[in-house]
């Protein structure tokens, strides 16, 4: 049987969701419809407020609906200090593992030579244009150990060189509580690279 | 794995996302040339595959499934894992490129495969990448059958080291102005064919002028990705 308009509009749009096939937006659309009214009506207002709102912060690119976000308008952390990320995500995961005092600048992604993804496309142009007017003492690169994290932080890198600015990666290594026996070796490698001096 | 399939030698040539958690691999085997792969549940935390599937890896790989597309069913790590800095990652990367490009799929190309090798080889050394590149797009052209002949002119003459020669693809080098497009100096070409240890990183991006004149019928109207990005801050190698 077919589903009315209205109905089949809305499971097909909840299929923009990542993860949500037809079977998943079938159910969510019905239990939204025959449960939970309220829940749904709420969900389409924020979807509504967030989607027409949100725009970027012009400081860091975070995604936000004011001008300059939370973090960049606090006063106490430092604006010469830069940890340059792939995602908002990365952002938050950051600030609640870490105690960083800096400012954030947050890229689209990473840079894809094979697929045509561009200094530009990520924003790398901007971050430029901030070293420029040299308020950045020390960038900290935490993107991805990939090999396009790796192209994006030498791309990256020979920027800072270029303008006089510092620059650190985080470090990549053997997680918390792992055994070596079971890292992989790509990660166990650029750990052993990577070894610090120790007393 | 299908039963009794051995496992092939492959690099990966490049990846995508593909669907929610898996990977879409490009591979170059020396049997079946560039193969295309889906590598299920890749970019899942608890893959057991994850950090493997890295461009410029070394791999033994199992794929079931005949056609355009396989499945991987069985990948393993050989040698070190792949990491190039500075200068290296842009040309490893054009490398692949150039493979892609040109490479057909399910195509035997063990010598490709060879010289894909040796040229990742090459770019972890301390050798200069222009230099390094300038011999794997020669011995590319050779394995493709489109190879260049350095020492001798279209009209059966040996090149002259005071001379200036540009390359027509079809015919060979011919004589041309030191200020003609694409012109290159005899010197370079003979320091191209002995491959001169003393030759400096000059001669071999002089010596592209002619790979590029030999590459750009094989590659046609659209431009390498890898090398438009980075032209701008790495010069042109």
């Amino acid at each position: 049987m077919a589903y009315s308009p209205l109905i089949q509009q809305l499971m097909d749009a909840l299929r923009c969701l990542p993860g949500v096939g037809p079977r998943s937006s079938q159910r969510i659309a019905l239990h939204l419809l025959q449960r939970n009214r309220d829940g749904g009506e709420q969900l389409a207002r924020a979807l509504q407020a967030a989607m027409s709102r949100v725009g970027q912060c012009s400081e860091c690119r975070l995604p936000t609906e004011e001008p300059i976000c939370v973090l960049c308008r606090n006063e106490r952390r430092d604006p010469a200090l830069l940890c340059v990320v792939e995602s908002p995500a990365d952002v938050f995961a950051l600030e609640q593992a870490t105690d960083f005092r800096g400012r954030y600048f947050v890229l689209a992604g990473r840079l894809s030579p094979l697929d045509g993804i561009g200094p530009s496309d990520i924003g790398l142009d901007i971050l430029e244009q901030r070293l420029e007017q040299g308020a950045v003492r020390e960038i900290i690169l935490a993107v991805s150990p990939t090999v396009e994290g790796e192209a994006t932080a030498q791309y990256v890198a020979d920027m800072a060189h270029e303008h006089g600015v510092t620059c650190s990666r985080i470090a990549h290594g053997v997680p918390v509580g792992g055994e070596l026996e079971f890292v992989d070796s790509g990660t166990l490698s650029h750990a052993f690279a990577g070894r610090r001096a120790f007393r | 794995m299908a039963t009794g399939d051995a496992l092939e030698p492959a690099y990966v040539l490049h990846r995508r996302p593909y669907r929610e958690s898996s990977l879409l691999v490009e591979f170059l085997t020396p049997g079946r040339g560039r193969l295309g792969a889906v590598a299920r549940g890749a970019r899942s935390a608890r893959s057991r595959w994850r950090g493997l599937l890295e461009p410029f890896q070394g791999l033994l790989i199992g794929v079931s499934g005949r056609g355009e597309l396989g499945t991987l069913s069985h990948a393993e790590g050989v040698g070190h894992p792949p990491w190039f800095s500075g200068p290296a990652l842009p040309s490893a990367f054009y490398a692949s490129e150039l493979i892609l490009r040109l490479v057909r799929r399910e195509d035997p190309a063990p010598d490709v495969f060879t010289t894909y090798g040796g040229v990742l080889d090459d770019l972890r050394g301390d050798q200069e990448p222009a230099r390094v590149l300038r011999r794997f797009e020669l011995k590319l052209l050779q394995s493709l059958g489109y190879g260049i002949e350095l020492d001798t002119t279209a009209d059966g003459e040996r090149v002259d080291g005071n001379r200036w020669y540009r390359y027509l693809p079809g015919q060979g080098l011919v004589d041309a102005a030191p200020q003609a497009r694409g012109a290159c100096a005899g010197s370079v070409l003979v320091a191209l064919h002995e491959d001169d240890p003393d030759a400096g990183g000059a001669v071999f991006m002089q010596a592209r002028r002619i790979t590029s004149a030999a590459l750009e019928p094989l590659l046609g109207d659209r431009p390498l990705e890898s090398r438009a990005l980075y032209r701008r801050r790495r010069g042109d190698d």
